[in-house]
């Protein structure tokens, strides 16, 4: 049987995947912190030259999807308790589960007075201990260096990590990501207090994207179209002689 | 195909950031409104290929793996409790708090809530009672032929009584204070509830133990920037109108596959 139909298949299923990637990045356009995803091409071998086979079949297959790691758009809000990293680095959150990372710094302060994330995770200090403001909090005003000032005073510092690859790292729900790595104290960051990091998904980039892989998409189903003709010609060629 | 799913939650999403920020600009003239603000986050994803799994008998591992993400969903929303602009009134009863702190006012239910709309009115009784009506708490009544009223930057109340040199004090008005504002429930009429989130409140006096002083002849605005509200409202709708693409691009190729056999 003619590999080329296969082939096609091989490039219509990456290319769906492409899709529902570049789908998520725009529904999560105005996520803060969001990293925006992105799918890795590769082709896959068979029939390689080297062991003495004349045509070569080349597969395509995703390799690895990769996230962009540009700091996203900085969006002032005013609010005291957004907080955004400039620069590579992350905060942690004590989870149920152990440790976990976020870029997003829309935090909160709960009933306990304790700094949470949204989902009521409270994020660690630079010794790894949750920051639990005092009752009589007025003021909190939070540095470059993370350093926290309550009420004019000194308050602790709120940890920022980094990693050696933070590529890495397993993202969960949540904005929030795993990683089985040890995290280093992060260098070269800079905290901006009233602002949040929005989604560096790139919105020109991600439509015309989509637009070119419904061309692709429309381009392989034409070729197999191509293939199945020409198998129909042969095959009646080899009808009319027999 | 998944992204058909994917957009609809984009859609989902972008929808509500619509809805919370028309609720912000309608309530842009509302006293004491507090600006709220949707927060999303990413759905789960599925992890097609794992990092650090073998590429080979060799032990050598894929460095990166293939996450297929599956949307997005609210998270929560916010509530921003910054403080609004004072605006002049010059009504003797329009209180505003400069600061933290809320009013205390008592349902007819007999609940306290909790408000920053110090637009206080006199009640059939002769008592301060909110917009609606409802009981200030602690109950300060004002006597029937008081000429004028004033209330400090402690929330002392007194009034001045014909034929009396010295103004009469008429009672104390009392704040609360809770360590987490933006849990508290709302509840419409400028009314919150406490919740577990909120903490419990802890009643004081104005200006002392971190509560903010009272302002009497003022209201305290919405905190609703009209200019980053009307930004929002085109960001929403530029993203939604992108979701919009992505499913008429899916349905065009699902078109394609289906023509095609």
């Amino acid at each position: 049987m003619d590999n080329s139909i296969y082939v096609t298949l091989s490039r219509q299923l990456a290319l769906f995947r492409d899709v529902d990637m570049v789908a998520n990045n725009i529904a999560n356009a105005n996520t803060t912190g969001y990293n925006s995803e992105h799918l890795q091409f590769n082709s896959y071998l068979t029939k390689d030259i080297s062991q003495g086979n004349k045509n070569p079949v080349n597969f395509a297959y995703n390799a690895y999807s990769y996230r962009n790691m540009e700091t996203g758009p900085m969006r002032v809000t005013g609010n005291d308790l957004d907080v955004a990293i400039e620069g590579p680095g992350y905060f942690t959150l004590d989870t149920p589960l152990g440790e976990r990372y976020t870029r997003a710094g829309n935090f909160q302060i709960d009933g306990t007075g304790t700094l949470v994330n949204t989902d009521g995770y409270p994020v660690l200090d630079i010794s790894g201990q949750p920051i639990i403001l005092p009752e009589n909090t007025t003021s909190i005003q939070i540095g470059e260096a993370g350093n926290i000032k309550v009420n004019g005073e000194d308050f602790g510092s709120i940890g920022v990590v980094q990693f050696e690859n933070p590529q890495l790292l397993e993202r969960l729900s949540g904005r929030i990501f795993k990683s089985d790595a040890n995290p280093q104290p992060a260098e070269n960051y800079r905290m901006m207090q009233g602002t949040l990091e929005g989604a560096n998904v790139q919105p020109i980039t991600e439509l015309t994207r989509m637009i070119a892989l419904t061309h692709a998409v429309s381009d392989t189903a034409k070729f197999i179209e191509v293939v199945y003709d020409l198998e129909r010609k042969a095959s009646n060629t080899w009808a009319q002689q027999s | 195909m998944r992204s058909l799913n994917i957009a609809a939650t984009g859609m989902q999403a972008q929808q509500l950031y619509v809805d919370v920020t028309s609720q912000n600009l309608a309530n842009i003239n509302t006293t004491a409104y507090k600006l709220q603000r949707p927060e999303f986050e990413d759905l789960l994803y599925q992890n097609q290929r794992a990092a650090g799994s073998n590429s080979s008998d060799n032990g050598t591992l894929v460095p990166t793996g293939i996450q297929l993400g599956l949307g997005v969903r609210t998270a929560a929303i916010d509530r921003n409790t910054s403080q609004g602009t004072l605006q002049q009134t010059s009504s003797p009863l329009d209180v505003a708090i400069q600061g933290r702190g809320y009013f205390q006012i008592t349902l007819p239910t007999g609940q306290i809530a909790y408000s920053r709309d110090g637009g206080f009115q006199i009640g059939p009784d002769g008592s301060i009672v909110s917009n609606d009506g409802f009981q200030v708490t602690p109950t300060i009544t004002i006597p029937q032929n008081a000429t004028s009223i004033s209330i400090d930057q402690s929330g002392e109340v007194s009034a001045t009584i014909p034929n009396q040199t010295t103004p009469q004090i008429l009672g104390q008005m009392q704040t609360v204070n809770f360590i987490n504002e933006a849990g508290l429930q709302a509840i419409g009429n400028n009314l919150f509830t406490e919740t577990a989130a909120s903490g419990a409140p802890v009643i004081g006096s104005p200006g002392l133990d971190g509560l903010g002083t009272v302002l009497q002849g003022f209201l305290e605005t919405s905190n609703v920037n009209p200019v980053t509200e009307l930004t929002n409202l085109i960001k929403a709708q530029r993203v939604y109108e992108m979701n919009s693409k992505v499913i008429t691009k899916t349905d065009e190729m699902l078109n394609n596959l289906t023509q095609s056999v």
